[in-house]
């Protein structure tokens, strides 16, 4: 299937500091496509130069498979986007805001248009009031309204949940799961927080500093032979030793007097544990993290110079 | 400084004073005739030629009423008429009161052959020093009169006559007059500055200086002794 | 295109900042009428000193052209403020709101953008300036009636007749708009290169300032560049306001001010076309 967006090497640098070093990736119709880095990654970066905001220093950016260059800003009609903050006039209402922001296509969008995605985004009955009376939500709302009202095929949200409270966190991650499940939206969603791309991304790309560190399915990531298995011990002989001599030494990630971190299959906890108990270990706790966080953690700490294809 | 001059010019023409007995009398007889006209109101065109004022010919109505008021009337307009002491009129440019007339001789003007007189006033109160008049005697009628004033320099009236001839009102005068130097600094009047310059003004301000201004006046009809109200030469504040 | 400038023009408008400089011009008017009003004579007779002396100048000197040249002349400096309030702040304001990452994620040309917001404050422009003629011309009339018009140049005593008048304000302002379409274009550039408003407005006063000292100092070594700056075309205007019209300096002053116009809206699609949006 041919991508929506493919993202060619890529590099932007700003006053010598590579903000994205030879960058590639391709997002595939249907997806929810998870970028995840911490701050300053590349993330933000990278979206601009996707929406003609920022012009790569070299590299190239296909849409719909054409070359996107600032002389092509139409490619930008299959795309829908909010970069960082929502920001809108405050001045205006929301209609007003969405009228605006709808007239900045090259074709017409009638009312009823703009009306069933004030109703997609719950802001029906708010949207003669002026922004500037909006909470962050309300503007987070009203900004997916206007990235989705010329009906792209891509949506592109930088850190939708950001500045929201627990619920507003809870309706976006909803809006973008019924965009990509009900309306056959392909999205691109940043993070810094790994757990927000893990509950609504199908895929998902780790920048660091710049560079790609990881991409690939998200099932593919959630790999089980990657858990991680902290063991609470109570100190006492040679643990350690007993362990490096024995079969679990190439599993064993961390130590510490009290803590032993393993890195291991799930089905081989019970073993490990029974393993532990005959060897005269006094176990106080076993916890695994069945989660990317570590995951992304470690990539993002220990081997932010390698790139790996999972 | 003028009026020693004169002072002494009498001096020096003295012994020739009782030659001037006819033109004593020419004179008078001409005063006499001029100030016969009371007041008048009349339609004018007046054309100001003056190198720093760029105004277009201003027509209005001139009223005036002996001996010394003068306005100009233009309906919602402005008037611009040379200050008091210089009016338009032939009666003001001739001195009043007990005078010396000297004959200096005859000259031709347009081809008109005149007497010239002059008039030295011998009461101080018109501010008049000294006037030169050309009349042509059998008409009785002066066509130009050169006077010297003590603060506004030398003014030159020309006449000329037509319809109004019996009162000696003239058709059109023409005054000559010193007019003085006219500045504002640049920065409070804000210019601009042609470029490219229509006209080389530094090379016109060179000769600003104490110029001879000249106006014309066009009388289209007179209205004479008819009596005006004092109250019509109250300025407009 | 038209839908956009609608909407663009719908933007400036609704927003209270706009009608600040509709505010000051009534403002400035308004008091500069007053103060004609109560002590105009005095005040103009100062200027009139020379002609004075020997000449009775009487009749409704302060009317309504006299009035509203004397307001047009002190509003020099500050329109082209009101003209930067607006179209400096077209880009750069949007910027700094943040809205113009928005606006430039949609798909729409950088140039068209630029056209827009650059007809968009041609159009406040023309619009102040004939708010300006209203306020200042038409109400000054009513004020002070019909008259004459007496303009005292640097080394001219002009008079100009009052059914002559109107056709050279109607001129003046036609010029005007255009000597603040210049000044638009220019803040419209400046606020290509910022991230607030507040820069270009500041900068384009600046310049302007600067510039017209310069041009009033009639310095030697200036005298020189004046020629090509824009401030000394602007006041050209007050070319209608002459005895003869100098329509050959008035055509050229005209021509340089749409030269950098011209200059200054290629400048802004040229940087535009090029910017990183890190806003």
């Amino acid at each position: 299937m041919e991508p929506i967006v493919e993202i060619q090497n890529i590099t932007k640098v700003f006053k010598k500091i590579n903000a994205v070093s030879d960058l590639s990736f391709s997002i595939h119709k249907g997806d929810v496509y998870g970028f995840l880095g911490q701050n300053g990654a590349g993330k933000s970066t990278t979206m601009r130069m996707l929406l003609g905001l920022i012009f790569p220093d070299s590299g190239r950016i296909i849409i719909n498979g054409q070359e996107f260059n600032n002389g092509k800003r139409h490619l930008l009609r299959h795309i829908g986007a909010i970069i960082e903050r929502p920001d809108m006039y405050g001045y205006l209402s929301g209609w007003d805001n969405l009228k605006i922001f709808a007239a900045l296509t090259d074709r017409s969008i009638p009312a009823t248009r703009l009306h069933a995605v004030l109703e997609q985004v719950g802001l029906k009955g708010r949207e003669k009031d002026k922004v500037k009376t909006y909470s962050y939500g309300m503007k987070q709302r009203l900004g997916i309204a206007i990235a989705l009202v010329h009906e792209p095929d891509l949506l592109i949200l930088d850190e939708p949940t950001n500045g929201l409270d627990p619920q507003g966190i809870a309706d976006i991650r909803e809006l973008i799961r019924s965009l990509s499940r009900d309306h056959g939206k392909t999205v691109l969603v940043s993070s810094h927080l790994l757990h927000e791309i893990e509950q609504v991304a199908t895929r998902m790309l780790v920048l660091h500093k710049g560079k790609k560190i990881a991409e690939g399915m998200l099932s593919d990531l959630l790999n089980p032979n990657e858990m991680l298995v902290q063991v609470g011990v109570i100190p006492a002989g040679q643990v350690q030793a007993r362990i490096a001599a024995s079969s679990w030494q190439p599993m064993l990630v961390g130590a510490s007097a009290d803590q032993l971190t393993f890195k291991l299959h799930k089905d081989n906890i019970p073993e490990l544990n029974r393993w532990l108990v005959m060897n005269g270990v006094n176990v106080t706790e076993i916890r695994s993290k069945h989660s990317l966080e570590d995951h992304f953690l470690s990539l993002t700490n220990d081997q932010a110079t390698a790139t790996r294809a999972i | 400084m003028i009026r020693i001059a004169a002072i002494a010019v009498l001096l020096f023409i003295a012994p020739f004073r009782m030659l001037a007995t006819d033109a004593g009398q020419l004179y008078y007889a001409l005063r006499t005739k001029v100030l016969q006209v009371k007041d008048y109101t009349a339609d004018v065109r007046l054309k100001i030629d003056i190198d720093y004022m760029k105004i277009p010919d201003l027509s209005g109505k001139l009223y005036y009423k002996a001996p010394d008021k003068m306005k100009m009337v233009r309906k919602d307009g402005i008037s611009i008429l040379p200050k008091k002491n210089i009016n338009l009129t032939l009666s003001s440019l001739i001195p009043a009161g007990n005078v010396t007339v000297i004959d200096v001789g005859t000259a031709t003007l347009k081809g008109r052959k005149l007497r010239i007189l002059k008039v030295i006033p011998e009461e101080d109160n018109t501010g008049i020093v000294l006037s030169k008049i050309w009349v042509d005697e059998a008409a009785m009628l002066a066509y130009r009169t050169e006077t010297t004033t003590k603060d506004e320099g030398t003014v030159t009236l020309d006449l000329e006559y037509g319809k109004y001839v019996k009162h000696s009102l003239p058709d059109k005068i023409a005054i000559t007059m010193d007019v003085k130097e006219y500045k504002l600094p640049k920065g409070v009047t804000m210019d601009y500055s042609e470029i490219p310059k229509t006209e080389d003004l530094k090379e016109k301000m060179k000769d600003n200086k104490n110029k001879k201004g000249v106006i014309e006046i066009a009388y289209l009809n007179y209205v004479v002794n008819k009596g005006i109200s004092d109250a019509v030469f109250k300025e407009m504040k | 295109m038209i839908r956009l400038l609608q909407l663009e023009l719908y933007k400036i408008f609704r927003r209270p900042r706009t009608y600040i400089s509709f505010g000051v011009v009534t403002a400035t008017a308004i008091i500069f009428q007053l103060a004609m009003g109560s002590g105009g004579k005095e005040f103009f007779e100062f200027g009139m000193q020379d002609i004075s002396e020997q000449f009775n100048v009487q009749g409704n000197i302060i009317n309504g052209y006299l009035v509203a040249y004397l307001i047009l002349q002190s509003l020099l400096i500050q329109i082209p403020l009101l003209v930067a309030l607006v179209a400096g702040d077209t880009l750069a304001g949007e910027a700094n709101i943040g809205t113009l990452r928005l606006v430039l994620t949609r798909p729409i040309t950088r140039t068209q953008l630029v056209l827009i917001k650059f007809a968009a404050s041609t159009i406040y422009t023309i619009l102040l300036i004939t708010w300006l003629a209203v306020i200042a011309l038409f109400l000054s009339l009513a004020i002070f009636g019909e008259g004459d018009m007496i303009n005292l140049k640097s080394d001219a005593f002009v008079m100009i007749l009052k059914d002559d008048v109107i056709w050279r304000y109607i001129c003046a302002f036609g010029f005007a708009i255009l000597a603040m379409t210049t000044i638009a274009a220019l803040s419209m550039f400046l606020s290509a290169f910022a991230d607030n408003g507040i820069g270009p407005i500041i900068a384009t006063m600046g310049i302007v300032v600067v510039l017209t000292i310069l041009s009033s100092l009639e310095l030697p070594m200036f005298n020189a560049i004046n020629p090509y700056l824009f401030t000394a075309h602007m006041v050209g205007w007050k070319g209608f306001f002459d005895a003869d019209v100098p329509y050959a300096a008035i055509r050229h002053s005209a021509f340089i001010l749409l030269l950098y116009t011209g200059g200054f809206l290629g400048g802004t699609l040229y940087y535009f076309n090029r910017k990183d949006i890190n806003s």
